[in-house]
């Protein structure tokens, strides 16, 4: 079978000592900023985007990678521990994690935490490996009008899932503005550059990210003060009994499919599904009044389910191109700025790349499996640290990451008024993960939108006359019907608000 | 629904009404041929649309049913701290080429202990150079990463 072929040039890559140690590296420090409150996934890949530059293209994305699954791990451990979530996704392991462990029974919880999170990975990577090439090859039949209806899907389904889709949709539409500052590809025209020649390559999408998601996380913590209880006492074992796996194995599996089948889509992200696997665990359960007070059901579907999502939103951008989460969205701004163009063409054209980081994620659960439970003394160990002594830090490499892209202030700068709207718009409920989706695809929205036109010589039924491209719209509006009905305005936040009780 | 709600329509509507009259500057083309002003003015159009839809949405809104919903105050007792970090880093940025990478790190580094987490000198002090010497051994020598020296140390070491 060619995939085969395809699988050991996989390991080929990866397995090279220094793309393992990236991926090592990358589970490290995102099983810590899973364990750290007050920083999460997005921002740290924001953050390190910069020095991502110096290494490869694969291994750059293996160590992002890493770090986004990684703090999927490490996410649980707070959350038990501490009921403290590590991250917004480890909401969920907080209810029945945190009774488990008042009764002494962390370790069990810790355990099948852990377990969970890799049989789901696993599960997650493996059907990613057998479905993306072939939505691949579906999507190389796109053109211009089927590329252009896509990204408005895209956009209109992260509006969707937002708590509010109104502002989510104009967050949208401001990213899509912002990417057409600097000189227009098609026409030659410098857009509102002010007669900056900083802005003529347009506004760097790095440091928007590192201010919209880093600068302004550290705002949000400054006004917080965080209290923390550890949980002291010594943990038993971190092997779950054979109880304990008879009772957990079913709402592994059940996590781990719906969190794969919740991730694929655009705008379903991990805390969604973390939520729904809880759900359908409490439902499905004999014993419904009890989760809450220790049902390790209750850990392991959530903490299965936000795996295999995390493992599943690699679909959309390897295949499509199109991200569908904030996360996502920062990883294929760092492939793009590795020369890699994400798009249905890549796993084409680029297949040591694509092959290479599909492996390291195997691998990479791997590591994460060791990593969470011998070390976990050492995690609480970490947690103790004040923020107070850990946060200028945070903001030093917030501002030499910014400055070494480009070895120009400008770019701090941008970060830095980035930051304090990022702030803002946290403090009004205005995410941000649509303005940087509008941001990565506005380029390919305009691009394919122009080509569009230009084919069909202005006349815009060239969308509906294309069976895809017309479906895409019918979808994208019925998206916005729904979301406009007053059933569905409450709804849960994009998976990138690191919020932390 | 809040008063924040309003407020934010508001000012995204200007931006909004800024954005559709710089982009008719730019040629708009034709639909057969859009040109470059083509897209930011939709994109204006759509938002300022969408902000007005928001205001409207905030000021028909139940007024009590508002208030309850209302969050906390938009600004918490700790909003000094947020201006004087962002003042913290505005001045790093200006001042990072004129005094040079290690002096900068221990000023923000000091500045942010001291004033903002109230840390006794003698903590700060040893941190802000600690961690001062160590940024910079990582970056600047260990990674090589180029970073400014400094006017001061330029015009010793010329």
């Amino acid at each position: 079978m060619d995939n085969l072929h395809y699988i050991l040039v996989g390991f080929q890559v990866c397995l090279q000592p220094a793309n393992l140690l990236l991926a090592f590296v990358g589970c490290l420090i995102g099983t810590l900023i899973g364990v750290l409150p007050g920083l999460g996934p997005a921002a740290a890949i924001a953050l390190l985007l910069p020095t991502s530059f110096s290494l490869t293209p694969v291994g750059a994305i293996i160590m992002l990678s890493g770090i986004y699954y990684g703090s999927m791990y490490g996410g649980s451990t707070t959350s038990i521990l501490l009921n403290i979530p590590g991250e917004a996704a480890s909401v969920v392991t907080c209810m029945d994690g945190y009774a488990m462990a008042k009764q002494g029974r962390a370790g069990s919880a810790l355990g099948i935490a852990a377990f969970g999170s890799f049989i789901a990975g696993t599960i997650a990577i493996v059907l990613l490996t057998f479905l993306a090439p072939p939505l691949a090859s579906v999507a190389l039949k796109f053109g211009p009008p089927e590329y252009t209806t896509l990204v408005i899907l895209g956009l209109t389904l992260l509006a969707f899932m937002a708590k509010d889709s109104l502002k989510a949709i104009i967050m949208g539409c401001m990213g899509i503005f912002l990417s057409t500052v600097g000189i227009d590809a098609i026409s030659g025209t410098a857009r509102f550059c002010f007669d900056k020649t900083e802005l003529m390559d347009g506004i760097g999408l790095v440091p928007v990210i590192m201010g919209l998601f880093g600068v302004s996380e550290v705002f949000i913590n400054i006004e917080s003060t965080m209290r923390r209880e550890i949980l002291d006492g010594k943990i038993a074992s971190y092997l779950p009994t054979k109880r304990d796996w008879k009772k957990a194995y079913k709402p592994i599996l059940r996590g781990s499919i719906l969190g794969f089948l919740v991730g694929i889509l655009p705008g379903g992200g991990a805390v969604l599904s973390s939520f729904l696997a809880y759900a359908v665990e409490k439902r499905l359960s004999k014993h419904p009044e009890r989760f809450g007070t220790g049902m390790i059901e209750g850990v392991a579907a959530p903490e299965a389910a936000n795996n295999s999502a995390c493992g599943a939103h690699f679909i959309p951008l390897m295949s499509l191109g199109i991200p569908c989460t904030a996360v996502m969205a920062i990883l294929m701004g760092a492939m793009m700025i590795h020369g890699l163009s994400p798009g249905p063409n890549l796993i084409h054209d680029h297949p040591d790349f694509f092959w290479g980081v599909i492996v390291s994620m195997y691998i990479g659960n791997i590591m994460l499996l060791v990593l969470n439970l011998p070390l976990i003394g050492l995690w609480v160990q970490i947690l103790k640290v004040p923020y107070r002594l850990l946060f200028p830090f945070i903001i030093l490499f917030c501002l030499i990451g910014a400055y070494t892209l480009n070895n120009s202030s400008f770019d701090v700068l941008v970060m830095n008024i980035f930051g304090i709207i990022g702030y803002l718009m946290k403090k009004v409920d205005f995410e941000g993960a649509p303005l940087i989706l509008g941001m990565v695809l506005g380029g390919t929205l305009e691009n394919s939108l122009r080509q569009s036109l230009i084919l069909s010589n202005g006349n815009f039924s060239i969308f509906m006359t294309r069976p895809i491209a017309c479906s895409f719209l019918v979808v994208a509006l019925m998206l916005l019907v729904i979301s406009s009905l007053p059933a569905f305005r409450k709804r849960i936040p994009l998976p990138t608000e690191e919020t932390v009780d | 629904m809040s008063r924040y709600d309003a407020i934010s329509g508001l000012v995204i509507f200007f931006i909004s009404a800024a954005i559709i009259i710089a982009s008719r500057s730019y040629p708009l083309g034709s639909l057969s041929q859009p040109g470059p002003g083509f897209l930011p003015l939709w994109c204006g159009i759509i938002m300022a649309f969408l902000s007005s839809v928001t205001l409207i949405r905030t000021l028909l809104a139940n007024r009590k049913k508002a208030r309850a919903e209302e969050r906390e105050s938009f600004l918490t007792d700790r909003w000094m701290k947020v201006v004087l970090v962002l003042a913290a880093l505005f001045a790093y940025t200006f001042l990072l080429e004129l005094t040079g990478f290690l002096a900068a790190n221990f000023m923000i580094i000091l500045f942010l202990l001291k004033v903002i987490y109230s840390e006794k000198w003698r903590v700060a002090l040893l941190e802000a150079a600690a961690g001062a010497l160590c940024t910079y051994y990582l970056f600047d020598v260990w990674l090589k990463l180029n970073l400014p020296k400094g006017l001061l140390m330029e015009f010793l070491f010329k």
